[in-house]
């Protein structure tokens, strides 16, 4: 695997959630190094803290303590614009739910992005990307669970992000889904070497990342890496 | 802090979890809660209010008229003998009948600019009269013989009379001075308006009652009246005793007698409790309409935010009405604050303006008590408003089967907003999602723009009665009596009194005016009035018709107002029947050449040549109207004064001061509540579908942030509806409100006035003004929200 430059750079990172007797320490000094054009997969029990890096990694959240580095410039010492900002700039997400709007068809949730997007990809073409050309005109209410997770990962890819946030995209969907929606994914980032963190609960997708890193209590547990990524046809769910 | 929730937990702890799972919901819904509550109160305020008031002050009247023996009816005659009265006694259907003399008077008090038209009327000698009793409040009745008179009250008031003081009354042209010996409230002088005038000023209406001998003697009535006062039997006819006793008194020079329905004080009361009624029946049910459609919005979100609930508690097996009967329980804990509040501000609102209404209304007393009906009857229509706001809301969730309601609420479905509302291309992203989202739920968007442009209506309504009033002043005192001064005669003059009264110094225009009291006459419909004579092309007193074009009355014949001309049942071309209560008395057959409209009383004019043609009495005046100049009014006040034959001076602008202040004290408290109470409706509800807006969409709203929208750009796509909203309802505010107005002024129209509808262009620009404002802050409050907004949490799956 090629090292390149570091995107993430995760410093001592803490989050404390609530205060007193409901106290929840969610991360407990988090220390990592993400690089360019990485493959991330993240995984590990429920409430370990997974979600939580991801929010703060993509200017969600904020910080208890400790530093997040994005190409040298501190998240954690960012304004609320100037994160608006990077997350306008640099950041895709897909969620679980989807959160597309139910007002706008597939297509225009998609060109919600590229109209704020510096220099994005024709929605048509990011649709076509994910596989659901024909279903450009339609509204989410219309669209099943998987060509709405499709969508979102349109909308995720359109303005081509630098880094692609994945809070369990799959975690909605039956397995045959699952893996049109890996493979929407998979190919949508290797075009665009896009760096993408995935959160799962399956154990099957942790073939195809780069680096597979099991959390635990808050913190990293172990991290392994995959000298040979497999491609999502191969894994199994 | 989290004590207080602490102990809040504790007391839930006592309920069932369903209901505690209520209470939380009412503390976590804050503003909401209060704005819903608020114009619930509101509503039932103003219900217990207005309906109370009329139930007091119709109760007060009506027993006051019982226990003070109120006259039925009243027959005002020239002279006749005392006989006379018992066979009017033996008309069936007569319970008492007494005859009494009333006599004019002037009463010359110091500090008066020109001597006070008055009445003294007979009471008998030694005791209480037992026809229109008195409320003797101090003092004593008169003794036999001795020129003692019981005063008015109000009168006493006006001039910080005592017991004991005399008062300089001329009586049938001899100067007396009258002691005052008791001071008496009367049945027949509740709203004391001196004659002829608009507006009640205790000042110059001196009423007196004289002991029978003392009063015949001074104004030569020995063993006669002129005039009948008597009770019927419950039930009788009292057309029939007004006709037997008009054939009774005609050759006594009887001028037609009257009823309640024509008692000058009587008609007023009965003017005022419509003019209350008619806003108890139409303002109250607006802010509880607007109060169960702030409830249905709130407890649509509820409804909708707690789908997956109601599925689970429909797989418990919860019946329909149980989970209804929660969401009910819920709106009626909320009713129930604003239903409280209401009793409690019912109550002193409804005291105070009884208080306002004894400065008017002189009853013995006058206290609020609306009764415990009122009471309920407003609690019932609040819960009415409840049950249907939530009726409403929870009807089509509530019918989902459990399994449909349980799995995640798919997304909206705007596929249908399409047919309708085309493809939008044309439009930014931003107002895209802002139409389609108005497109998608249409009803609710048309009804939270009906809330706020009843909001505006309510305030246009409320400010365009004033309007309408100061309309009608203004037209009555710019446009209508251009006039400085009103010279009255004690008895007509020879038209020749013009030139003399143009020479005084400083007058500068004099035009005559002739008044002749009669009886209106057309099959078995009867009115009294007085034919007003005019001069053609009149510059200082005009008659004006609604549009106010001057008037110029036809030659040989009447022109009528519209509304007498159909209580007298004539069209223009008819012919009426005149009698003439003055002079040689004539009865003459009159055509009825024009009908017009005017806003104050129904008068009834005719061309003065022609009048004097009809009455063959020579060219009498009644009096002048005068333009002087003002710098020497007051020495034209005093050569008016020593004149003789001036029976009164009026003064325009003093005129209009006192009604004026009349107007302002009425008015004024009335109208700061109601426009208050208006503002709080469309505050409440711009603030309430702002923040619903904002509830429904916080997912759509972080979902946006996340992608890397700005708080601008957020702010567009939630305010923006509101401002579209706000755009609409201001138009249909304005169309509403003149409807508004429009009927208040048309409901509250009587024969003493009809109330134009007009709006000011200020009204309608201070009620839109309120509204922009409430949308402003309510979109500042919002878009804080926003500002404040959890992205994650709002992005997670609902609680
Ligand atoms: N807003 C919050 N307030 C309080 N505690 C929170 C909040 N969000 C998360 N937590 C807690 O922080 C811990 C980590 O949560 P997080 O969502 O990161 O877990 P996760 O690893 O993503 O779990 P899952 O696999 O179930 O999604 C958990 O114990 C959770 O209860
Ligand atoms: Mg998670």
């Amino acid at each position: 695997m090629m090292r390149t430059d570091p995107c993430f750079e995760v410093v001592d990172l803490t989050k404390v959630y609530g205060e007193g007797e409901a106290e929840v320490r969610a991360l407990r000094g988090v220390s990592l190094t993400i690089y360019s054009g990485e493959n991330i997969v993240l995984l590990g029990p429920s409430g370990s803290g997974k979600s939580t890096l991801l929010n703060i990694l993509g200017g969600l959240d904020s910080a208890t303590s400790g530093a997040v580095f994005f190409e040298g410039r501190n998240l954690t010492e960012m304004t609320d614009s100037e994160l608006t900002q990077f997350r306008r700039d640099h950041i895709g997400f897909v969620f679980q739910n989807y959160n597309l709007m139910p007002g706008l068809t597939a297509e225009e949730n998609v060109e919600l992005v590229t109209e704020i997007a510096k220099n994005p990809l024709p929605a048509k073409e990011a649709l076509d990307m994910v596989g659901l050309s024909a279903r450009t005109d339609h509204f989410p209410s219309q669209l099943s669970g998987g060509e709405q997770q499709r969508v979102a990962i349109a909308r995720a890819i359109a303005k081509r992000p630098q880094v692609l946030f994945c809070d369990e995209p799959t975690g909605a969907l039956d397995s045959q889904t699952s893996h049109l929606v890996l493979k929407a994914l998979d190919r949508v980032t290797k075009e665009l070497g896009a760096t993408t963190l995935m959160v799962t609960h399956h154990r099957g997708i942790a073939p195809m990342a780069d680096r597979v890193i099991r959390f635990k209590d808050g913190n990293i547990d172990q991290i392994e890496v995959n000298e040979n990524p497999v491609s999502p046809e191969e894994v199994v769910l | 802090m989290i004590l207080r929730r602490h102990i809040f937990e504790r007391i839930l702890g006592l309920f069932r979890p369903l209901d505690r799972k209520l209470f939380r919901g009412v503390r976590g819904l804050g503003a909401q809660v209060i704005a819903v509550s608020v114009v619930v109160a509101c509503g039932v305020t103003l219900f217990i209010t207005m309906n109370g008031t009329v139930t007091s002050l119709s109760t007060t009247r009506d027993t006051y008229y019982d226990r003070y023996n109120m006259a039925h009816i009243w027959a005002p005659v020239k002279r006749a003998p005392m006989v006379l009265r018992d066979q009017i006694s033996d008309i069936p259907g007569v319970r008492r009948a007494r005859g009494r003399i009333s006599a004019g008077a002037l009463v010359d008090m110091p500090g008066e600019p020109a001597p006070v038209r008055g009445k003294v009327l007979s009471i008998p000698d030694g005791r209480m009269p037992d026809v229109n009793t008195l409320y003797l409040k101090r003092g004593t009745l008169p003794r036999k013989g001795r020129e003692e008179v019981i005063l008015l009250d109000s009168f006493v008031q006006a001039h910080k009379l005592q017991l004991g003081d005399t008062i300089p009354v001329t009586l049938y042209g001899a100067k007396r001075f009258l002691r005052i010996v008791g001071v008496a409230l009367s049945p027949e002088f509740v709203y004391s308006i001196p004659p002829g005038e608009l507006v009640p000023d205790p000042k110059r209406n001196a009423v007196m009652w004289m002991g029978y001998d003392a009063l015949a003697h001074a104004y030569n009535m020995d063993g006669a009246f002129n005039e009948i006062v008597l009770l019927t039997e419950r039930g009788a006819s009292e057309q029939d005793i007004m006709r037997r006793i008009d054939i009774l008194l005609e050759p006594y020079g009887g001028i037609g007698s009257y009823s309640r329905d024509n008692h000058i004080s009587d008609e007023f009361i009965k003017s005022e409790l419509t003019q209350l009624s008619v806003v108890g029946s139409i303002i109250p049910p607006i802010f509880l309409g607007v109060a169960a459609f702030l409830l249905n919005i709130i407890i649509t979100r509820i409804v909708e935010d707690e789908r997956e609930q109601i599925g689970l508690l429909k797989a418990f097996g919860y019946t329909q009405t149980q989970i209804a009967m929660h969401y009910l329980k819920f709106a009626l804990i909320i009713i129930s604050i604003g239903v409280f509040l209401g009793w409690a501000g019912g109550e002193r609102m409804g005291r105070g303006t009884a208080n306002m209404y004894q400065e008017f209304y002189h009853f013995p007393l006058l206290i609020f008590n609306p009764g415990i009906g009122i009471f309920i009857e407003a609690t019932l229509f609040a819960l009415l408003a409840g049950v249907l706001g939530v009726f409403l809301a929870v009807r089509k969730i509530i019918g989902l089967r459990p399994a449909v309601a349980m799995s995640p609420p798919p997304p909206t479905d705007y596929s249908g907003v399409v047919s309708f509302g085309g493809k939008l291309k044309w439009m930014d992203q931003t107002l895209r999602l802002i139409v389609r989202h108005i497109l998608r739920w249409p009803l609710r968007a048309a009804l939270t723009c009906l809330g706020i442009s009843m909001g505006m209506a309510l305030m246009i309504g409320a400010r365009g009665n004033v309007d309408a009033l100061d309309k009608m002043m203004m037209l009555n005192f710019e446009q209508v009596s251009r006039q400085d001064l009103t010279v009255s005669f004690t008895e007509t003059q020879d038209r020749s009194i013009v030139n003399e009264m143009g020479h005084i110094d400083g007058v500068l225009a004099v035009e005559p005016f002739l008044s002749v009291p009669v009886t209106l006459k057309n099959k078995h419909h009867i009115r009294h009035k007085a034919i007003t004579g005019v001069v053609l092309n009149a510059q200082q007193n005009l008659l004006l018709d609604r549009q106010e074009r001057q008037i110029n009355p036809p030659a040989d014949g009447l022109v009528m107002e519209e509304l007498l001309a159909e209580a007298l049942d004539v069209k223009a071309g008819d012919t009426v029947t005149v009698k003439v209560k003055t002079g040689n008395r004539p009865e003459l057959e009159v055509p009825v050449l024009r009908i017009i409209k005017t806003y104050l009383g129904t008068p009834v004019y005719m061309e003065m040549h022609s009048l004097h043609s009809y009455l063959r009495n020579g060219e009498e005046i009644s009096g002048v109207y005068l333009t002087i100049d003002e710098s020497k009014e007051d020495a034209i006040f005093k050569e008016l004064k020593d004149m003789p034959g001036v029976l009164g001076v009026n003064s325009n602008n003093d005129t209009y001061r006192a009604m004026r202040k009349t107007m302002d004290q009425a008015i004024g408290t009335m109208l700061v509540l109601n426009s208050t109470f208006a503002s709080l409706i469309a505050i409440g509800v711009v603030y309430s579908s702002a923040r619903i807006s904002f509830f429904e969409r916080q997912r759509e709203i972080a979902s946006l942030r996340v992608l890397g929208f700005t708080l601008t750009e957020v702010n567009m796509v939630l305010l923006g509806e509101l401002a579209i909203l706000t755009v609409f309802a201001l138009p249909l505010g304005v169309g509403l409100g003149r409807l508004l107005a429009q009927t208040m002024a048309h409901e509250m129209s009587s024969e003493l006035f009809r109330m134009p509808s007009v709006v000011e262009l200020s009204t309608l620009g201070s009620a839109a003004a309120i509204i922009l404002i409430a949308s402003i802050l309510s979109a500042a409050l919002m878009s804080r929200r926003v500002a404040k907004l959890d992205m994650i949490i709002a992005l997670k799956t609902k609680e």
